[in-house]
């Protein structure tokens, strides 16, 4: 974290507006990519970001500064995330409800392109919304956010034991439902696009 | 063959050397574990090119709107909040004094009480009024108009001071510092 961040920080635990909103733009993304990966869709990613802060906003006394502040607020985020997902069972992936993406740039590609693109999100999406909420929290962490197993096991509350235990399942389970609709033929588009990038 | 420690080793992250050796070697063999390997690695290739999604433009103006008005509320619940308890204490005050009272005497006896209580007050009410009316009738003229304009003043202070209050509480609220 840098100087300034750690400035916003303390100033944000005392009561200062301002400074909660300069740690909104700084981590507004991070947080939003997670509600949106977990929830699968734009309105309610939105909703569950705004929570997020909101929650944070409410208990930043309780902050432990020893801890990350990320980590927090994803563990705010991703909880927040996993009662919503227990609450509703996600309908269907929506094409035009995904949200944009920073990476790749859109603007620079054909239409074409820009409709590959959104196919190969809908359809990591989709295998993403298969997982069980607990277990798509920690896949998105290691792979979105490069978390270690200790840092994941601080985020979800859990021990790293059950993380191992839940990588493990997730993986097992993604491979089988790739495999799975790469034999039903759904994604030899998506062997194309893997080739073209390379 | 025996799939299961290869399994393993496709999807636990921890793996030694040697052990990374002999999977090559298994999945060079066997295309239902070369398969799942195949399947976890394309599913690192999406997620290394899905990039990060990022929320629409002026997320910060909406949170601050959206804290503007869960404050706003939280005060409102808040007041509403003090009025109920207020509410329920007053009725559980009067049922309490109501069941006291009947525990503790008959009820005629109690009927009696109150309209020997109000026969008295009735009494010391025309004592009072007389005694004012003596006092008054002593004293010269514009000393009563200048009381009762003096106290009229201080009960509309104290009224203006209780709404300004009432308001404040309702629709400000109070700082949290």
């Amino acid at each position: 974290m840098k100087l300034e961040e750690q400035d916003w920080l303390k100033a944000a635990i005392d009561g200062d507006n301002e400074a909660f909103s300069k740690l909104i733009m700084t981590y507004q993304t991070p947080v939003y990519n997670l509600c949106s990966r977990m929830l699968g869709n734009q309105q309610d990613a939105e909703d569950a970001a705004q929570e997020t802060f909101w929650r944070a906003y409410q208990n930043m006394r309780k902050y432990d500064t020893d801890r990350s502040f990320i980590t927090w607020l994803l563990s705010i985020a991703a909880h927040y995330c996993i009662d919503q997902q227990r609450k509703k069972k996600l309908a269907s992936v929506d094409f035009d409800s995904l949200p944009e993406e920073i990476i790749p740039d859109y603007s620079q590609t054909s239409p074409e392109r820009v409709l590959s693109l959104k196919q190969h999100n809908a359809r990591l999406q989709e295998v993403l919304n298969r997982l069980a909420p607990d277990d798509r929290a920690a896949i998105i962490l290691r792979y979105w956010y490069a978390f270690s197993e200790q840092e994941i096991a601080d985020t979800l509350h859990l021990s790293i034991s059950a993380v191992k235990s839940r990588l493990f399942r997730s993986r097992k389970q993604i491979a089988a439902l790739i495999s799975a609709q790469e034999q039903s033929g759904g994604y030899a588009r998506e062997r194309e696009y893997e080739s073209s990038t390379i | 063959m025996n799939h299961q420690p290869f399994e393993n080793m496709i999807f636990s992250e921890e793996i030694t050397a040697a052990e990374q050796v002999e999977l090559q070697q298994h999945l060079a063999d066997c295309e239902t574990c070369s398969t799942l390997s195949q399947s976890l690695r394309t599913f690192e290739t999406m997620v290394n090119s899905a990039g990060v999604h990022q929320p629409a433009n002026g997320f910060l103006n909406r949170w601050q709107q959206n804290l503007a008005e869960r404050q706003a509320n939280e005060q409102s619940l808040m007041v509403r909040r003090f009025f109920l308890f207020l509410g329920f204490a007053n009725i559980a005050t009067f049922i309490l004094i109501a069941v006291f009272t009947l525990l503790t005497g008959s009820p005629v006896k109690w009927f009696v009480n109150t309209i020997l209580q109000i026969s008295h007050s009735i009494m010391w009410i025309n004592i009072f009024i007389d005694a004012a009316r003596t006092f008054f009738s002593n004293i010269p003229l514009y000393l009563p108009l200048i009381g009762l304009i003096s106290a009229g003043m201080i009960l509309l202070v104290i009224m203006i001071a209780w709404i300004l209050m009432v308001w404040r509480l309702a629709y400000q609220g109070v700082p949290n510092e």
